[in-house]
């Protein structure tokens, strides 16, 4: 049981001008946070800072009041991300991705495979496992990047518009799987710019002019 | 629209520098071969003339005329000799000699009165002074100190006619006495000087020491009454006659001065070796054009293959870029001018660079290699630049071709390259049925090196690769899959790196291929300098090899002996004659010495066991003591009307020689037959009595009872010590040895009864074939049965097919007191260096010396020694050809590996398992390629290696390697395997950091 909390924090990118000031947020463990706002909003720069790859200019970062230093202890931490690109490596293929995933965070093999395939078959993938990344579609390229970040089971899984790509069924079956991480503990924040998607969600914080606004606490 | 394209080539500088320096390469890659080849012509004809024989620089005509029978009539020969030799660059030495006599005791050897223009610059007057006026002449100091004369005697010679008695030639006075007046004695100081020509004047003559003319001058030899005269005219080349720019006007004088001297007759004589230089220089020549294109295609191939993978890259890169152009609906030379235009100019301009950078590449290694034989620099090897620019150009076309050819909608996907589509498996077989193909032409023409036989080398290496890269990469993805379903993440990412990467079997087959052609480079390098060594060591026979002036073979071994009694250095050789085709050559040494002085094959018997089993043990020979020979014997049965004559073979055991002596008419009753020989003044070896008859008649009997032979134990005259003919029995007798001789068919070469001092049948080492019924031709040219002892795989100085029996043995089983065959003297590196004194002293002439470095040095100046420098230089080339496509790969794959393996640290991926497998994934990949590179060289060279004339285009029959030694190869295996490394691991080197800048560690 997970909780993972910013406090006060000024996230800027170049150091120069900041995306968002003054945020504080907590995400708690069995819920899912939504994090809405237009495009450009500073939802990815949210999540980054969450996920250890942005250190706030200001401000901490705290997984269960340890202050996150990199991206590497968030990992250590539990915390999991889905990011906007997907972040799958090309020379892989879908299975070979979530396995090294796996296996980098301290799973073994065995246990790599039989998650993989768990992961893979509830987003209709069991067919692709075996296609390296490029010959998939943008779709099935984005299912694979959710696959991966359910078969990782981490405390705290940020998901950054991972239904940006996909059809109306996946969408409501993704955010199934995400409601299912929720309830078997894990602090879930999902970024989106879909209204119908956040309206899914437990609480939804609104980001817009470089501040966080709960829209609904 | 140029703008467009030069703001192209702008934004993307590196890449285009990249493809411009790979056509820059290419292009001079096939500007090196043809400039190299020049420059080996060059180097060939300076070398070999370097490395010449003063024969082979030197023209002699001589004539023999006799000034008391000429008509006036007819032209003077010097005129006529001056005007045949207008040979440019020659030096002309005329000389002019007859045989008189008057001053020398005996009448067999004249002495030889010459006149030689210019002689007084070559000799060292030692008394008096040299020659001056009409009627003087100069003595050697030899001659004056044995015919007690001194500067100021006079002497009478007269002109000295030779009488041609079968029996006993000699020559006798023909002419008025002219009386002389010695000036001087001269000494020689160097008698083998090219001034002397080939004239032999001073060669020993027989019981008498060296060789000395009598010299005068021109005046002196006209106011002398003679006959026969021999004139001569030596031309000896300048510098500017064997310039290697005038080579085909000195062939062309050469021609023609044969065609007008055979117009002239037989009168006049013309004697040259130059042709063999000549002909040496351009089977030297030959064998470089032959050898040098064999790795200048390839080169110029791995250059394209490197275009075309460079270009594949970049356009890759461009293809959203070109699918707008073609979104555009702009027409089509437009769309193709923004496709290509880029690489185009980026190649052109390279290719311009490359005729430069190849020809001043090769000026270089030249000047480096070859020194001060002059550039020679014609642009013709230009020529084949535009063709380079030209293949250049059409793989960067090809490699775009889905750029230029797709519809918009292809373009638009961004899908990945299906590197592995059947056309790419197309191309790959027209290549490796292109290999096959000249792989088989150039079996089946039995090695030429011609048309697309010539290709094959390259073809191999190039489907070899294509083949390893096609085979090894699936299984480096089997390896990855494998390590990740171990966990082992960095082995996995590493490989998968590798096999996934695009394009990754076309970069490791270059790598294999460029490997590959410096590995063959080096086994062709290492292959024919062990050939070399092998040409100069066993070819040779010995370190040194001296040939001497026919003499018997006694006295040969006798010489040898005295300079080197405990056989240390020297040993005698002679040639066996030979009496029937197919027969092998061979060479009697002696065998004792053979371990010490022969050069040995390798992987025969050691020296010292062939000798020990070419020489068992044996009954002593029959001494005879003093000259004065005696047989005692009892005749009877000869036939009335066929008498027999009976004669001794004696050889002398103190280098007097041997000699047959005639005792005389077979006598019925016992008769002491007597005979005084002067070479058993110091004791004699008996060879064998003889049985003649005087004339051509069949059916002759005899018996003869050998009772005494001079002072001899008459134990030894037991027939079990004694050897007959067919014709003839021996059997005991009360009185001593019976011989009982029946021969019907009549004795064409008499009946030799010898003494059983060799073993019967004689033993011999061989080599090839074994001799056809197992005999060989005997000294005295008759074939004897020999008793194989030992299959060798060369004969020293003989090669792959030849004989070698005991020089001692093969003497005393000979009988008719011939003279040695090519008498020789091997000498190995422990000779001493006053050898050629020391041979003078025992009575030796040498008339001919080789040695194993100095054939080493002509070989080394030869086409293929200097045309195998291009295969290091080309080795060399391919190499950082292979590094500089791994650079452009790496350069190409770094932004997506950062992106890939960013992406993965961003899952959790431990940095040290990014770095792990960042920082082996090039080095793996290029350790491979060496491996496999290596390999396929050795693969490629075993296919087409022994069509190479690597050690000319008429090899000497030698075991010559086929093979490279291990040590060359992996030493080069390991240089190219550190070289490749370090380029691969500066390609890795900055990637963690830029991996770790994307995920905020
Ligand atoms: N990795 C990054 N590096 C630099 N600037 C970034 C990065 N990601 C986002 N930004 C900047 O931060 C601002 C907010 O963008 P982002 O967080 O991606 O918005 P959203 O995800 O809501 O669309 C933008 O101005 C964008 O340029
Ligand atoms: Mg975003």
């Amino acid at each position: 049981m997970t909780t993972l909390t910013i406090d006060g924090a000024d996230l800027a990118w170049d150091g120069d001008r900041a995306v968002l000031t003054g945020v504080t947020v907590t995400a708690r463990p069995g819920e899912i946070l939504a994090v809405t706002g237009t495009s450009g909003a500073g939802k990815t720069t949210l999540l980054s800072a969450m996920a250890g790859l942005l250190r706030p200019a200001a401000g901490k970062v705290l997984v269960e009041d340890e202050a996150l230093t990199d991206r590497d202890h968030a990992v250590k931490l539990g915390v999991v991300l889905i990011p906007q690109d997907n972040g799958l490596a090309a020379i892989l293929t879908a299975a070979e991705n979530i396995s090294v995933a796996v296996i980098a965070t301290g799973g073994t093999p065995a246990e790599a495979r039989r998650r993989t395939a768990e992961a893979l078959e509830p987003l209709g993938l069991s067919g692709q496992a075996n296609q390296l990344i490029e010959e998939l579609s943008g779709g099935q390229q984005q299912r694979t990047a959710i696959a991966r970040g359910l078969a990782l089971r981490g405390d705290v899984l940020l998901a950054d518009e991972i239904t940006s790509e996909l059809d109306a069924a996946n969408r409501q079956r993704v955010i199934e799987l995400l409601r299912a991480e929720a309830t078997r503990g894990a602090a879930v924040v999902f970024a989106t710019h879909d209204p119908e998607a956040a309206a899914a969600c437990d609480r939804e914080l609104h980001l817009a002019d470089g501040e966080a606004i709960w829209a609904r606490p | 629209m140029i703008g467009l394209v030069l703001a192209m080539l702008w934004t993307r500088r590196g890449q285009s520098v990249t493809l411009g320096l790979l056509a820059l390469f290419a292009v001079a890659a096939a500007v090196a071969s043809p400039a190299y080849l020049i420059a080996t012509d060059r180097a060939v004809a300076a070398g070999q003339i370097a490395t010449a024989t003063p024969a082979e620089r030197g023209v002699v005509i001589t004539a023999n005329q006799d000034d008391r029978t000429v008509d006036p009539g007819t032209p003077d020969f010097s005129n006529v000799g001056a005007a045949l030799l207008n040979l440019p660059g020659f030096g002309y030495t005329y000389a002019a000699e007859f045989p008189a006599i008057g001053i020398e005791k005996d009448n067999l050897h004249p002495s030889r009165f010459t006149f030689r223009q210019g002689v007084c610059a070559h000799l060292r007057i030692v008394a008096g002074r040299c020659l001056a006026g009409e009627g003087e002449v100069l003595l050697g100091q030899a001659t004056a100190a044995r015919l007690h004369l001194t500067a100021g005697s006079a002497i009478t010679l007269t002109y000295g006619k030779f009488v041609d008695d079968p029996r006993d030639p000699y020559y006798t006075e023909d002419g008025e006495p002219k009386r002389l007046d010695v000036a001087g004695i001269y000494e020689v100081p160097e008698p083998g000087d090219i001034f002397w020509g080939t004239h032999g004047y001073w060669t020993a003559v027989p019981n008498r020491g060296p060789g000395e003319p009598v010299f005068a001058g021109a005046t002196t030899l006209k106011a002398f009454d003679h006959g026969r005269t021999e004139m001569s005219i030596d031309g000896t080349a300048g510098p500017r006659a064997l310039d290697i720019d005038h080579l085909d006007e000195l062939r062309a004088g050469l021609a023609k001065l044969n065609a007008s001297a055979a117009q002239l007759g037989p009168t006049i004589q013309i004697d040259t070796s130059m042709p063999y230089l000549l002909d040496r220089i351009e089977a030297g020549r030959s064998a470089a054009r032959v050898l040098i294109p064999v790795l200048g295609v390839p080169l110029v191939l791995l250059a394209c293959f490197s275009i075309f993978l460079a270009v594949s890259y970049g356009s890759q890169g461009r293809q959203p870029e070109l699918a707008l152009v073609a979104l555009r609906g702009t027409r089509w030379w437009t769309r193709w001018w923004l496709a290509t235009g880029e690489s185009l100019i980026a190649i052109l301009l390279g290719a311009v660079a490359g005729c430069l950078a190849g020809q001043l590449l090769v000026d270089a290694v030249t000047a480096a290699r070859f020194g001060g034989i002059g550039s020679g620099a014609d642009w013709s090897s230009l020529r084949y630049a535009p063709i380079a620019a030209l293949a250049a150009l059409a793989a960067a076309v090809l490699a775009q071709r889905r750029q230029l050819l797709s519809p918009v909608a292809t373009l638009l996907r961004r899908n990945p390259v299906a590197a592995n589509g059947p056309r790419a498996v197309a191309v790959e077989a027209v290549i490796v049925l292109l290999a096959v193909i000249s792989g088989v032409q150039l079996a089946l023409s039995d090695g030429e090196l011609t048309g697309i036989g010539r290709l094959a080398p390259a073809f191999i290496v190039l489907a070899v690769a294509l083949l390893a890269a096609r085979a090894l990469l699936p299984l480096i993805t089997g390896y990855a899959t494998r390590a990740l379903r171990g966990g082992r993440l960095g082995a996995a990412l590493a490989a998968f790196q590798l096999s996934r990467r695009p394009g990754a079997q076309r970069l490791f087959a270059l790598l294999v291929a460029t490997v590959a052609v410096a590995g063959y480079g080096v086994c062709a390098v290492d292959a024919a300098t062990r050939g070399r060594e092998m040409q100069a060591g066993l070819g040779v026979g010995a370190d040194r090899v001296l040939t001497v002036e026919p003499l018997f073979r006694s006295q040969l071994r006798n010489a040898v002996e005295q300079i080197d009694p405990h056989g240390e250095f020297a040993m005698a050789v002679a040639r066996m004659p030979s009496s029937t085709a197919g027969e092998p050559a061979a060479l009697a040494v002696d065998a004792t010495r053979l371990a010490a002085v022969a050069t040995w094959p390798g992987g025969a018997a050691p020296a010292a066991e062939v000798g020990t089993r070419l020489r068992p043990p044996t009954a002593a020979p029959i001494l005879l003591q003093g000259e004065d020979l005696s047989l005692t014997a009892t005749g009877s049965g000869m036939l009335p009307g066929r008498p027999l004559v009976v004669a001794l073979s004696v050889t002398s055991l103190t280098g007097l020689g041997d000699a047959v002596v005639q005792l005389g008419e077979l006598h019925v009753g016992r008769w002491t037959y007597q005979q005084r020989a002067p070479v058993c003044a110091q004791g004699c070896r008996l060879n064998g009595i003889q049985l003649n008859t005087t004339a051509t008649i069949v059916g002759v009997t005899a018996k003869m009872v050998v009772s005494a032979i001079g002072t001899v134990d008459p134990a030894l005259l037991d027939p079990a010590g004694w050897l007959a003919p067919a014709v003839a029995k021996i059997a005991a007798d009360p009185d001593g040895l019976l011989i009982d001789l029946d021969a019907a068919s009549g004795l064409p070469t008499g009946a030799w009864i010898r003494p059983a001092d060799t073993p019967s049948p004689l033993p011999a080492a061989y080599a090839g074939e074994a001799p056809i019924g197992n005999t060989l031709t005997d000294m005295d040219g008759a074939l004897m049965p020999v008793e194989l002892t030992d299959r060798l795989p060369a004969v020293p100085r003989l090669g792959q097919r030849g004989a070698l029996v005991d020089l001692e043995y093969a003497d005393r089983t000979a009988a008719t007191a011939a003279v040695a065959l090519e008498p020789q003297v091997w000498l190995n590196d422990r000779a001493p260096a006053d050898i050629l004194d020391r041979l003078g002293a025992a009575g030796l002439t040498v008339t001919g010396d080789n040695s194993s470095a100095a054939v080493r040095r002509q070989l080394d100046e030869q086409g293929p020694a200097l045309a195998l420098w291009f295969y290091l230089l080309a080795g060399a080339l391919s190499v950082l050809l292979g590094a500089g496509a791994l650079v452009l790969a790496a350069a190409v794959d770094r932004a997506r590996r950062v992106e890939d393996l960013a992406a993965l640290r961003t899952q959790g991926l431990r940095r040290r398992t990014a770095a792990r497998a960042t920082l082996w994934t090039y080095p793996v990949l290029v350790a491979f390629a060496s491996l496999v590179g290596v390999l396929t060289g050795l693969a490629t060279w075993a296919m087409t290696g022994w069509a190479l004339p690597l050690a000319g285009l008429n090899p000497p029959s030698l075991p010559l390697p086929g093979w490279p030694g291990v040590r060359s190869v992996a030493v080069t295996t390991l240089l190219v395997l550190i070289l490749l490394t370090i380029v691969a691991a500066g390609t890795g080197g900055d990637l963690h950091r830029r991996i770790d800048r994307g995920t905020g560690n």
